[in-house]
C-alpha cells in the first residue's frame, strides 16, 4: 500500500469543506469523518474503472447514509469520474450532486439514498444478482452506525445471513453522534459487534483513520465464506478541530470564515505529508 | 363474489386475479431468465408456491420483511433483473411507501410491487387487512404505474405486459374469485376495455369505469339500468389507473355523458379522483364516484361488507339513477 490514499483522504477533506462552504448548508461532521475509508477503498480496494463506470463486473459500493455524500463526491471526482469543478455546483439547482445521492452510474454514484436503513438491503439485493449472474465482483455498502437504529437494517442482516452473501461486505460508520446527540444517549446501540454477530455475520472493528489496518481488514473481511461487517470507529469531523466529535456538526456547514480556518489545519496535515495536492 | 338473481353471469367462468398473477408469473420464469420474484412470506396466499418450487434460485424469500422485501427487489432490478415483490397491499406498499418512493421510483427501477389481498374483498379479516388507499399511495408516486386487474384472465394478461414494460409497477390484486368477464379487445396496460358490449354503443345514457373486484357488480349494474330502465350505459374497465387512459376520457366527455365511477377503495385518490382530476381540468361532465367514504372497514364477510360500504345493486342503481337525474340540476 503506498502513501497515495493518506494524499487523497486530504485533498477529499479540502473539498469537503469548499463544497459544503459554497453551497451553504450539508453534513460536515460524517463527511470528513469516513473520508479515510472511501480513501482506501477507491484506491486500494474497489475494482473499478471511471472510463467505463458502468463495466459489469466492477466491485460496487452504496453508500447508505446518503447526507455524507460530500465525501463520495469529492472522491468520485478525485478518481476522475467527473470534474472536479462539478463539485461546486453540490446542492445547487441543475447540478447532479444533490443534497443526498440521486444514482447516475455514470458519474459514478450507485444508489440513491438519505432515508437511513435503506442501503443495505438494496446492496444485498444487488450482490443476490451478482450471485445469480455469476460475477466475481464485490458488493460494499457504508452506513451510519445512527441509521442501525432503523428496523429496516436489522431485516436485512437476516437476509443476508440467511443467503450467505458472501460477495458482500458492510462498513460502519461508528462515530457516535447523530443529529440529536450521543447515539448511547439517544438510543443505544452498544453492544454493537455483539449484536451483528449474532444475527449470523462475521464482524471486525477497526480503527476508521488508519490506512493500513483498514486496508487489511477489509481484504480479510472479503475472503470470508459469509457477509461480513466492519466497524470502523471514526472521529466525526476528523482534521478539523472545531468540526470533530461535535454532534451539532452532523448537520452544519461551515461559514466562509470556519472553512479558511479548516483549510489552513487541513494544510498544515499536508505539510506534514510533504506531497502535492489541489 | 356476486349474488345476483338474473342468468347474466351463468356462461361465465370464476378465477382469481390472484391464480392469474401467478400462473403469469409461472410462464415468465419458464420462457425467461431475468425474471426474479421476491416474496414476503405468503407464498400460497400469492399463488407462488409453484414458482417456489420449481424455480428455488430466482424465488427469493425475505420473510415477514416487507422494507427489506422492497429494498432487495430494488438491488436486483437495479442489476438487470425485472423483478415482482409480492406481499399483501396493507403490508407494501403499506409499510413500505419510503422504500417503493425511493428505492424504486426515484431510479426508476423495474420493479412490480404486487399488493394481494386488496379492498374490502378480503373479508373476515377485519380494517387491518383491508387496503383502501393502496392506490392512492401509489399513484402520487412519479413513474408509478398502477394497474388492477379484475378477473383471471385480465391479470395474466397484464402481469405479463407489466415483465416487458420499463419502470416501475404496482399491481393490485384480489382474494376472491370474479367472473371472467367478455370484453371489446385484449387487455392492455394504460388502455380500457368495454365490458360486456351489447352493441349499444350508440345513444349512450352513461358511462360506467369501474376495475378490480367491482366489475362484476358493474355488469350487473349495466344490466339493471337497461332492463328495469332502459337506460344505455358502456362500462369500461379502467384496470390501469396510471397511467390514466386519456384517450378513452376524451371521447366519452367529447360526448357529454355523465361518468359513474366505482371502486373498492377510498374516494379519496382512487380512480374516481384520478379521472375527476383529468375531467375538471378538461371536459367537465357529471360524475359521482362510488368508493369508501373516508372510513375504515370492519369484519364481515365480503358480500356483508359491500353490502354495509353502500356497493349493493340496488344502492349501485340508485346512485345511478340520481346521477342521471341531476346532471342538469
Amino acid at each position: 500500500m503506498s502513501q497515495k490514499s493518506e494524499t487523497d483522504a486530504l485533498i477529499i477533506r479540502r473539498h469537503i469543506i469548499k463544497m459544503l462552504e459554497l453551497a451553504g448548508s450539508g453534513h460536515a461532521g460524517g463527511a470528513l469523518g469516513i473520508a479515510d475509508i472511501l480513501a482506501v477503498l477507491y484506491r486500494e480496494i474497489l475494482r473499478h474503472d471511471p472510463q467505463n463506470p458502468t463495466w459489469e463486473n466492477r466491485d460496487r459500493f452504496v453508500l447508505s447514509n446518503g447526507h455524507t455524500c460530500p465525501a463520495l463526491y469529492a472522491t468520485l471526482a478525485l478518481h476522475n469520474y467527473f470534474p472536479k469543478d462539478e463539485l461546486w455546483q453540490l446542492r445547487q439547482i441543475n447540478s447532479f450532486l444533490e443534497g443526498h445521492p440521486h444514482e447516475n452510474v455514470e458519474k459514478g454514484i450507485e444508489l440513491s439514498s438519505g432515508p437511513l436503513g435503506q442501503g443495505l438491503s438494496q446492496m444485498l439485493g444487488m450482490s443476490l444478482a451478482g450471485r445469480l449472474k455469476q460475477l466475481d465482483n464485490h458488493f460494499f455498502a457504508l452506513l451510519s452506525d445512527g441509521e442501525h437504529q432503523e428496523g429496516q437494517t436489522w431485516e436485512a442482516y437476516q437476509f443476508g445471513a440467511k443467503y450467505k452473501l458472501a460477495n458482500a461486505t458492510v462498513i460502519i460508520d461508528r462515530n457516535y453522534i447523530q443529529i440529536s446527540g450521543v447515539t448511547e444517549q439517544i438510543m443505544p446501540l452498544d453492544p454493537f459487534a455483539d449484536k451483528i454477530r449474532s444475527f449470523g455475520w462475521q464482524v471486525y472493528e477497526v480503527n476508521g483513520h488508519d490506512h493500513q489496518a483498514i486496508y487489511q481488514t477489509i481484504r480479510e473481511a472479503m475472503t470470508d465464506e459469509q457477509p461480513s461487517a466492519i466497524i470502523a470507529y471514526t472521529t466525526p469531523g476528523k482534521g478539523v478541530d472545531f468540526i470533530e466529535a461535535k454532534f451539532t456538526w452532523h448537520g452544519d456547514a461551515p461559514d466562509p470564515q470556519q472553512a479558511r480556518t479548516a483549510l489552513r489545519q487541513l494544510n498544515s496535515l499536508a505539510g506534514k505529508l510533504d506531497t502535492q495536492y489541489d | 363474489m356476486i349474488n345476483q338473481d338474473s342468468t347474466i353471469f351463468n356462461d361465465l367462468s370464476l378465477g382469481s386475479t390472484r391464480d392469474g398473477f401467478g400462473d403469469a408469473v409461472y410462464d415468465l420464469m419458464s420462457q425467461r431468465d431475468d425474471i426474479v420474484v421476491v416474496c414476503g412470506d405468503l407464498r400460497e396466499s400469492l399463488r407462488l408456491g409453484k414458482v417456489a418450487d420449481d424455480f428455488p434460485d430466482r424465488f427469493v424469500e425475505v420473510g415477514v420483511a416487507e422494507q427489506n422485501l422492497i429494498g432487495v427487489a430494488a438491488g436486483l432490478a437495479k442489476e438487470g433483473f425485472k423483478v415482482f415483490a409480492a406481499s399483501f397491499a396493507v403490508f407494501s406498499p403499506g409499510r413500505t411507501h419510503d422504500q417503493i418512493r425511493v428505492n424504486v421510483c426515484y431510479p426508476n427501477r423495474n420493479v412490480v410491487v404486487v399488493g394481494g389481498h386488496s379492498g374490502l374483498s378480503v373479508g373476515p379479516d377485519g380494517a387491518t387487512h383491508q387496503a383502501l388507499e393502496d392506490v392512492a399511495m401509489m399513484r402520487v408516486l412519479p413513474n408509478m404505474k398502477v394497474v388492477a386487474p379484475s378477473d383471471y384472465v385480465s391479470a395474466f394478461e397484464l402481469t405479463k405486459q407489466l415483465a416487458s414494460l420499463e419502470g416501475p409497477a404496482y399491481l393490485r390484486l384480489l382474494r376472491p374469485k370474479t367472473y371472467t368477464q367478455p370484453v371489446d379487445q385484449s387487455y392492455k396496460v394504460g388502455s380500457s376495455q368495454l365490458v360486456a358490449e351489447n352493441n349499444i354503443d350508440s345513444n349512450l345514457d352513461l358511462i360506467i369505469i369501474a376495475n378490480g373486484v367491482m366489475i362484476d357488480r358493474a355488469v350487473q349494474l349495466k344490466f339493471d339500468l337497461w332492463s328495469l330502465h332502459q337506460i344505455k350505459a358502456q362500462l369500461a374497465n379502467m384496470h390501469t389507473v396510471k397511467p390514466l387512459d386519456i384517450g378513452y376520457l376524451r371521447q366519452i366527455t367529447a360526448k357529454k355523458l355523465p361518468i359513474l365511477v366505482i371502486e373498492d377503495h377510498q374516494v379519496v385518490g382512487g380512480l374516481g379522483s384520478a379521472i375527476a382530476e383529468w375531467v375538471s381540468q378538461n371536459k367537465s361532465v357529471p360524475m359521482k364516484i362510488i368508493g369508501v367514504e373516508d372510513k375504515f372497514g370492519c369484519s364481515g364477510h365480503a358480500e356483508q361488507l359491500l353490502k354495509k360500504y353502500g356497493f349493493s345493486q340496488s344502492d349501485l342503481l340508485k346512485s345511478a339513477l340520481s346521477l342521471l337525474e341531476n346532471q342538469h340540476s
